[in-house]
């Protein structure tokens, strides 16, 4: 996903761990992470780039939004749409050390038109 | 007691368990070898990733349930640029291998194998190139 210069930070906004994997597939493609403070975050693995470098896109979470997204409530492509903070994260980390190497910061209204997760993709099925 | 200690704290999760009769698995290998090298982690491929440090999925050894679950993990990564492997093994795993937990979503199947068991004595149905355009 090709991200405008004009969101690009010059530092990185965000240091976090990986907590929990909603969904590994050999490559942890939807993973919840924390920051020191405690604060969650939705990350989904978008691609890999050349050199080892994956490319994830991330939102703020709460614990009531991420059990909604657990549940099958809403859907992962929903959970980054409707960012609580209205703010969504694209960064680039090393594959090998974790270390985060580019960060962009888009508003909400403008990753609503560029958003590649895939439409319908629920953690569990809704039971109609 | 498990292969790769030691493991994060409360790892493998309560909620993962032993086989309790034959367990037929499928592994994606990169080549057509079954050794420790076809069983590496994600935690063993990248040990130097702090974000990965505490995460007990990464200690574990990734497989699948079905050959459809893997080619579609096969599928999506490779649309993500990202080659898993070669080779898909067909593995039939005892309870005396180790506990495992399965995504039912997906057929992901994270297996964490007991410091005794054996690779090499990891029954193999088979062992096939995985055909890019299957």
């Amino acid at each position: 996903m090709k991200i405008p210069d004009t969101y690009k930070l010059n530092f990185h906004p965000l240091d976090l761990e990986v907590v929990e994997v909603l969904d590994f597939q050999g490559v942890p493609v939807l993973t919840v992470e924390q920051n020191h403070a405690g604060f969650k975050y939705l990350s989904y693995l978008l691609q890999y780039a050349e050199g080892g470098v994956e490319q994830r896109l991330v939102v703020p979470v709460t614990e009531a939004r991420l059990e909604a997204l657990k549940s099958g409530q809403i859907s992962v492509r929903d959970a980054f749409n409707t960012s609580e903070l209205e703010q969504v994260f694209c960064l680039l980390y090393d594959e090998a050390t974790g270390e985060a190497l580019e960060s962009w910061m888009l508003p909400s209204e403008v990753f609503g038109g560029m958003n590649p997760v895939k439409e319908g993709w629920r953690l569990v099925e809704l039971q109609l | 007691m498990f292969k790769n200690a030691p493991l994060p704290e409360n790892c493998p999760p309560t909620s993962a368990h032993q086989a309790q009769n034959e367990l037929r698995l499928y592994r994606i290998l990169n080549g057509n070898v079954l050794d420790a090298d076809a069983f590496l982690t994600y935690r063993q491929l990248y040990p130097e990733n702090k974000r990965y440090r505490n995460l007990c999925v990464a200690f574990a050894v990734s497989m699948f349930t079905t050959v459809e679950s893997a080619l579609a993990a096969y599928r999506a990564s490779i649309e993500r640029n990202k080659i898993l492997g070669t080779h898909l093994a067909e593995l039939i795993l005892q309870s005396i291998d180790g506990v495992y937990e399965i995504n039912s979503s997906t057929g992901h199947c994270s297996f964490w194998f007991y410091e005794s068991s054996k690779f090499a004595e990891i029954p193999c149905v088979q062992i096939v190139q995985i055909d890019e355009n299957t």
